[in-house]
């Protein structure tokens, strides 16, 4: 056990460096002078001479790729080119709106996605069993772009339901996590419905109806912790994945996150909080990969014992 | 009155013209305390026999196409959903084959055997009764065993645990479908002794479902056999190991492995069991048949009480080339 844990601590500083320097040498190569951004077009060529030896910009890329690891080493993320604001600060500032968000987007898409795939898969076949793998194929079909926009433009503008943007209370959050629910709910009620029909056809299911169970009890006390066991993983890679229909989300609503932040910055041409924002993105990543590791071992009792 | 009595039981699998009569005419009876031993091949439709006695069989494709199942007076197959939740574990509990594969794998043993309690005798339900009952099984250290996982036992304390999770709610019947077929042959003997001596001590009756007439002779007070979904020869154990009637019983008998005889090769049946919806005409047996007759593809035999208490299907049990 302890050996495996130290296994997976050295992988997760592996992938998280190795994702530093691919971004790090990728910015690089975008054309552009940063300079000129953070200074504006108009500025005299003394100016853009300090700017640059100010940020090192004349240096050699290994050497400023060495100053900016030797930063990270100290906790040091930067500070924006353009606003001066610390990037630790703009994360953490930016965080519980995303997290928010995201929990709020789970909650519902797992909530919806666990009645329907455990009731598909007890009434196979039935005529509600097909209409809701119609609407599935629908749901993971949208893209997320799209459809936020379409909420935004039906449940907001039209019917006046939710507010159109911005982020002031928890209301404010119901559509965006809902566009957010929406592109997963159908991808988890097949996932949940395809392992629980395994899960229905095995001996303990038929033993548990012998012992007097009830077809509730069987299906949702005996059947489903079974059936989640392979669902964990899928959920744990696609919460960290969420970010990418975070940005999407966030900046058609305009919510102050992590995403529009990572938008702002791309558009910005800002390298220190582009840098922040990947790097926050690849410790979630981690972060999802450790936590699946943990639940598993809370949900299936055999892994625990065979690791 | 009997127990648990079957009358021309008849199930199908699938509807209409594709139905195909995997169960048809059963008729057994059991005394309340009583061991019947119901044996046969596999697909001989023992196994979908001991299921419907609980209604346990997936409908669809199972259809229960006729006939009754009378549990302490009361037609199974004519109970409401919560009756028969009551039935099941309360008054018919089962022990199956795959031990490993019956234990939810996700759920400490203590609490799948507390959970027999809570459904059935919720008064009951505590870990004193749990205790109590994992070491009337012969589980050694129940304190500390009653918070394993299934998978941290092996096979033979497995089927204790579901035979302790069967006993908890107090049935009056036991039906143990192949108990010990996925168990090694010493822990086997040691299964079908604790339920031997759990009968004793509990007085219920059992019904034995195997493949394994050594085991029926060691434990059943009466033995049905079956062949292609029906009852080919039916008698008290002791007599009907002793001087089987039915050509098929015989052929079952000869073909046990017996450590006196010095043969070269087993001897088997020739021919395979027939496949369901392929039963052959007259007699479902006599292409395998080693004296069968013209006449036996014709008709098909009724099952007929030849002595008292001795049912076979077969008019020419008497003959003197089955004699010999």
């Amino acid at each position: 056990m302890i050996t495996r844990l130290f296994r997976r601590l050295i992988w997760s500083v592996v992938t998280l460096l190795g994702t530093v320097l691919l971004t790090f040498f990728l910015l690089n190569a975008v054309p552009g002078d940063v300079a000129r951004v953070i200074a504006g077009s108009k500025a005299s060529p003394d100016v853009i001479k300090e700017i640059h030896a100010k940020y090192h910009l004349d240096d050699p890329v290994w050497q400023r790729f060495a100053l900016y690891l030797n930063q990270l080493a100290h906790g040091d993320l930067g500070h924006s080119y353009v606003t001066d604001q610390p990037v630790a600060e703009a994360l953490l500032t930016r965080l519980p709106t995303t997290i928010a968000l995201t929990a709020l987007a789970v909650v519902m898409w797992v909530a919806l996605a666990v009645p329907l795939g455990a009731l598909t898969a007890r009434f196979r076949d039935s005529w509600f069993d097909r209409s809701t793998l119609v609407v599935a194929t629908v749901s993971l079909s949208l893209p997320a772009f799209w459809l936020a926009r379409m909420m935004q433009y039906w449940f907001a503008y039209k019917l006046g339901w939710f507010p159109i943007g911005f982020f002031r209370s928890f209301r404010d959050l119901l559509l965006p996590a809902a566009s957010l629910a929406i592109l997963f709910v159908g991808y988890y009620a097949r996932l949940i419905h395809t392992n629980m029909v395994e899960v229905l056809d095995s001996p303990y299911i038929r033993a548990a109806r012998a012992k007097g169970a009830s077809e509730t009890r069987v299906l949702f006390k005996h059947a489903l912790r079974n059936a989640m066991i392979p669902v964990i993983t899928i959920l744990g890679m696609d919460v960290a994945g969420l970010l990418g229909g975070v940005l999407f989300v966030e900046n058609v609503f305009a919510l102050p996150g992590i995403g529009t932040l990572a938008v702002q910055s791309v558009f910005n041409l800002d390298p220190p909080v582009i840098m922040g924002t990947v790097l926050f993105s690849a410790i979630l990543v981690v972060g999802a990969n450790w936590a699946v590791d943990l639940l598993y071992g809370w949900i299936d009792p055999r892994i625990k014992s065979a690791s | 009155m009997p127990l648990l009595e079957i009358r021309n039981l008849q199930i199908d699998f699938g509807h209409g013209l594709k139905a195909l009569r995997a169960v048809d005419g059963v008729a057994l009876s059991l005394e309340p305390g009583k061991t019947l031993g119901l044996v046969g091949e596999s697909g001989s439709g023992k196994s979908v026999t001991a299921l419907a006695i609980a209604r346990l069989l997936a409908c669809p494709p199972a259809v229960y196409a006729g006939g009754e199942i009378l549990l302490a007076g009361r037609d199974v197959l004519r109970l409401r959903a919560a009756e028969l939740r009551q039935i099941r574990g309360g008054l018919v509990s089962y022990v199956f084959q795959e031990p490993g594969a019956s234990l939810n794998p996700v759920f400490r043993i203590g609490g799948q055997i507390k959970e027999a309690l809570q459904l059935h005798r919720p008064e009951a339900a505590t870990d004193a009764e749990v205790i109590r009952l994992l070491k009337l099984v012969g589980i050694p250290a129940p304190e500390t065993r009653m918070k394993s996982y299934p998978h941290e036992l092996s096979g033979g304390m497995q089927q204790r645990v579901m035979i302790a999770m069967a006993l908890a709610p107090q049935p009056k019947l036991l039906v143990a479908d192949e108990p010990t077929t996925a168990l090694d042959v010493t822990i086997q003997a040691q299964i079908i002794e604790l339920l031997a001596q759990l009968r004793q001590q509990l007085g219920m009756a059992i019904l034995l479902i195997t493949h394994n007439l050594g085991i029926v002779g060691d434990i059943a007070d009466d033995v049905a056999v079956m062949y292609a979904g029906q009852i080919v020869e039916q008698g008290p154990a002791h007599d009907l190991l002793q001087r089987p009637l039915h050509p098929y019983t015989q052929a079952l008998m000869k073909s046990v492995p017996t450590l006196a005889a010095d043969a070269e090769r087993l001897t088997t049946i020739s021919g395979q069991v027939p496949r369901l919806g392929a039963f052959p005409t007259g007699c479902r047996f006599h292409p395998r048949c080693p004296v069968a007759r013209p006449e036996c593809s014709q008709a098909p035999p009724p099952l007929a009480e030849v002595e008292p208490r001795r049912w076979v299907r077969c008019p020419y049990w008497n003959s003197p080339s089955l004699k010999a």
